[in-house]
């Protein structure tokens, strides 16, 4: 039996029939056919899923599809304007915080949920929003400079 | 240099961030298929029967195989190695987690579901987990061909031993073990495989070994090679494992073709990660070693025993560099070594970042400190004293040419402040550790091909195309190859493409292991990049009516030098070249091959065309009520030769070192009694970024004379010291010395615990 959802991915309105126990991360990537969002583990483990649902990050692995009925999602795609990557995009561009960039999609969502609510976030409060997100290739280091950096990119945006 | 030493990012760093980079677990076609594997649920056990009928009548199911449906050959890891696998258990299964049976399914849902409808009679066998105890006469055999579960031994002497132990001032002997932990990539393995109705096989595979992977696969297949195409897509980390053939791959294909020529999609679940991938080899390790009375290596006998698990793949490939490698970071003239590879009934194992180096370095490097604090000798200076230094050759006849080690031992001693810190542990339970390494690079396995092919194409609009088939998962080597032929060239970084490895279309190539890639590939690339700037420079010669030999080139023109009026684009001249009467694409080639020696420890070689090395000191801070061990920083220096891109040298340092912190403090795959308690990342310790202390990287002034630029490898250099470095920090804190990984808390408290009950001496555990 498949239920009718409707989402609104990035902006979009998209109407989906899903079975009940299919997560969320499947019905973006497969349904909706957005693979910027990537799956790790499935379980809840690695945050490579992070999507913002109604602006608050979630693991999308762990989210029922129709637990996301009527719900805002925000996924990669739905960052860059046009041509210009989002400024936190741009930050673990330059910052080397990107080596295989497969937790990146994840990473670059939690730190805006960040940001989001703690424009100038100190070290330690970056590491623990990112505690949930695992990099195996970067040893976090760049991925924690990234978002700092990136901090200071959005609050001189806001203020120009 | 314009664009050799800069800082520049990976180059497809903007497609990641974007989220539009397409790895293997993205591919969907048209029509294709989603397999799932039937795994065995028992360890060891021999097949009865089968029986697929009820998942077959599944709607939705488009093909069910088993190992009746494969052709019978046995395959392994290259052509030098033991051959103990087929691709779906035919007579017997030899790990939980061995593949039974496998299902393609419009959808995964109907997989999974087919999967608990094929019906399997397994008759049970006895079952053994631990090396040790398979080498016990009578043990089950794992492979009836393969006496005493042996997979490989090696026996090897260098010098005399024996006399050297008679010699010696004093004799020391310690048992090390170690654990095995997955490489924990986030991509988990995965493949889309199409057998077309005209017999040929395209593989999309997140591997970076095309090359290799064809080979292994057009033999499991039984195929020509050329009947075998294996694409590239991105890969989300590897760290080694993904070097070798997955099963999957071969049973994508048999799926593909029973279901009349649809792709097939099967990507690993994490759980099936840690039960049926190829993490890293877990080893107990028995040291001997022999000093003079003023800190002098004299010589060294190990007893090794590796727990291959239950199929060889590259083990013995491993085991071979593991019983030798690590005697060449010192100047040692007497070893033996009696190295075993054991069969068990567990998953095998395969490369992870260092190949065996982290095992021994935390050995040997442990071994170390209780020998320098036995003869009273501070640990760097007993280091520094027994360095290998550039010009020596070594042991086993390595010959060192660019050789940083001296320097590094030096650096991280002063840049940690070790002689303020060190042995005033004992009260604030506060030390500091050091540990040091070596790594090949680019290592001859075999007499054939060991080198690098490289092509580079030059566009009539200026673009600059370096082909090569070396493959990428993260680690930046097209970043690498696009700076090594922009500065060749004098070209902007941005005008340079590099094709993404498919069998198809790029050459022959070995792929990312030992460290090669800057060192074989860059070299290939650097030398196709000169034979384009060559045949470039003699168009450009006519065009300015000067002489070829009279020109460079930077930032995209050519100039004669000295005159700086006159010039031409690159564009033009490659333009030029393209469309005149006789035209031709400037088209440069290089093939790199090293004048080394094929690896043979029985005998005396040298392998490599260069050799890094590490040091690193950790400090730490030990709570003697929890066991706790908090690392306060790891200070690195590191010899990669000329450093070629400061960022991603950095990186790869960091990441690397992380997962070696992981090693040594918390990761650990579980066994008891074969059965695994803790297969997830959360479970098994990844770090993740509250658990990354301070770390200081630094790279030795170094510059080798064989590498492009000057360049090393140095992406495996970072995790082999950090286990050893962290257990002397330990022992300099608290005064007990660790000896298994990972150093965990429980056995913190435990040898605390016993050194306080003991009467005398230091516990161990
Ligand atoms: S895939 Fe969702 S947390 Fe790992
Ligand atoms: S960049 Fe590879 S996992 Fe983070």
């Amino acid at each position: 039996m498949k239920v009718a959802i409707n989402l609104r991915v990035n902006g979009d309105a998209c109407k989906v029939l899903v079975p009940p126990h299919r997560p969320l991360v499947d019905v973006l990537r497969d349904d909706v056919g957005l693979t910027g969002t990537k799956k790790g583990c499935g379980a809840g483990e690695c945050g490579a899923c992070t999507v913002l649902m109604d602006g608050k990050p979630v693991n999308s692995c762990l989210v029922l599809a129709v637990q996301a009925d009527g719900k805002d999602i925000v996924t990669i795609e739905g960052l860059a304007q046009d041509d210009r990557l989002h400024p936190i995009q741009e930050a673990f561009v330059q910052h080397g915080a990107i080596q295989c960039g497969y937790c990146s999609p994840g990473m670059i969502l939690i730190a805006k949920a960040l940001l989001d609510e703690n424009p100038r976030p100190t070290e330690l409060e970056v590491k623990q929003a990112i505690a949930g997100n695992i990099c195996r290739c970067t040893g976090y280091v760049k991925i924690v400079e990234a978002i700092q950096a990136a901090s200071r990119l959005v609050a001189n945006e806001r203020r120009a | 240099m314009s664009v050799i030493g800069k800082p520049f990012p990976i180059r497809d760093a903007r497609e990641k961030a974007l989220g539009t980079a397409e790895y293997t677990t993205d591919l969907k076609m048209p029509g294709m298929l989603y397999g799932k594997v039937l795994r065995s649920p028992i360890h060891h056990g021999r097949v009865l029967s089968i029986d697929t009928s009820r998942a077959e009548a599944l709607p939705g199911v488009r093909a069910v195989i088993t190992g009746r449906d494969i052709k019978p050959i046995i395959y392994g890891f290259g052509w030098r190695h033991r051959k103990d696998k087929y691709a779906l258990a035919i007579d017997k299964v030899r790990y939980k987690g061995d593949e039974i049976a496998a299902v393609a399914a419009v959808d995964e849902d109907t997989a999974e579901e087919a999967l608990d409808l094929i019906k399997v009679e397994l008759e049970e066998l006895p079952a053994v987990f631990d090396a040790d105890a398979a080498l016990v006469p009578g043990a089950p055999l794992v492979h009836d061909d393969a006496p005493g579960n042996i997979v490989k031994a090696y026996d090897i002497h260098k010098g005399d031993v024996d006399r050297a132990f008679a010699d010696a001032f004093k004799v020391y002997e310690h048992r090390f073990a170690t654990q095995r932990v997955h490489q924990s990539y986030l991509e988990p393995y995965g493949c889309v495989v199409h057998w077309d109705p005209f017999g040929k096989v395209t593989a999309w595979i997140g591997s970076m070994n095309n090359s290799g992977i064809r080979l292994m696969l057009a033999d499991a297949l039984d195929l020509p090679v050329t009947k075998v195409r294996v694409i590239q897509p991105w890969v989300g980390g590897s760290f080694g494992s993904k070097v070798t053939l997955c099963n999957i791959y071969p049973i994508a294909a048999y799926l593909s073709k029973k279901a009349g020529s649809k792709p097939v999609r099967i990507i690993y679940t994490r759980e099936e990660e840690f039960y049926a991938s190829r993490p890293r080899v877990s080893c107990v390790i028995h040291v001997k070693t022999g000093v003079t009375r003023d800190g002098c290596l004299l010589a060294r006998q190990v007893r090794l025993i590796n727990d291959a698990g239950a199929y060889s793949e590259m083990a013995p490939a491993m085991l071979e560099v593991m019983c030798h490698r690590s005697d060449s970071v010192y100047r040692i003239p007497n070893v033996r070594i009696d190295a075993k590879l054991v069969y068990t009934n567990k998953s095998s194992i395969g490369a992870y970042r260092g190949y065996g180096n982290p095992q021994m370095t935390f050995a040997y490097e442990s071994q170390f400190d209780v020998i320098a604090d036995d003869l009273g000798i501070d640990p760097a200076e007993f280091r520094l004293k027994n360095a290998t230094r550039p010009g020596d050759v070594t042991t086993h006849g390595w010959q060192i040419t660019s050789c940083g080690l001296p320097d590094a031992i030096e650096t991280v001693r002063d840049r940690s402040k070790w002689a303020e810190k060190r042995g005033k542990g004992r009260d604030v339970a506060r030390g500091v550790g050091m540990a040091c390494t070596i790594h090949e690079g680019d290592d001859r396995h075999y007499l054939g091909f060991t080198g690098s092919n490289a092509s580079v194409e030059i566009h009539e609009d200026g673009r600059v195309v370096v082909i090569s088939g070396e493959g990428e998962y993260g680690q930046g080597f097209q970043t690498i190859a696009a700076q090594i032929a922009a500065e060749v060239l004098g070209v902007p970084l941005e005008s340079v493409d590099v094709t993404f490895p498919d069998t198809d279309r790029t050459p022959y190539a070995l792929g990312p292991w030992g460290s090669r890639l800057t060192i074989s590939g860059g070299n290939a690339v650097r030398m196709a990049a000169e034979d384009a700037r060559k045949q470039l420079f003699e168009v450009a010669a006519e065009k300015l009516e000067a002489r070829a030999e009279d020109l460079e080139s930077s930032e995209g023109r050519i100039f004669v030098k000295g005159s700086i009026e006159r010039s031409i684009a690159v564009a033009e001249a490659a333009s030029a070249a393209l469309y005149r009467w006789g035209g031709k694409l400037i088209l440069g080639r290089g093939t790199e091959e090293p004048n080394t020696t094929c690896m043979d420890p029985d005998a005396q070689s040298n392998p490599c065309s260069a050799y890094s090395f590490a040091a690193q000191v950790a400090e730490v801070e030990v709570d003697r009520k929890t066991g706790q061990v908090k690392l306060l920083g790891l200070y690195t220096s590191n010899d990669g030769g000329n450093i070629l891109n400061t960022t991603l040298a950095e990186g790869q340092v960091v990441g690397c070192a992380l997962q070696g912190i992981g090693y040594a403090c918390t990761e650990n795959m579980m066994f008891i009694d074969g059965a695994q308690p803790n297969p997830s990342f959360l479970q098994s310790g990844v770090p993740n970024a509250l658990d990354v202390p301070p770390i200081d990287v630094h790279f030795t002034d170094t510059d080798d004379p064989y590498g492009p630029f000057g360049a090393k490898g140095l992406s495996e250099l970072g995790a082999p010291p950090v286990a050893a470095a962290v257990a002397n920090a330990i022992y300099d804190a608290v005064g007990v010395r660790l000896t298994n990984l990972p150093l965990a808390p429980e056995k913190v408290v435990r040898v605390l615990r016993q050194k306080s009950t003991a009467t005398k001496g230091d516990g161990q555990s």
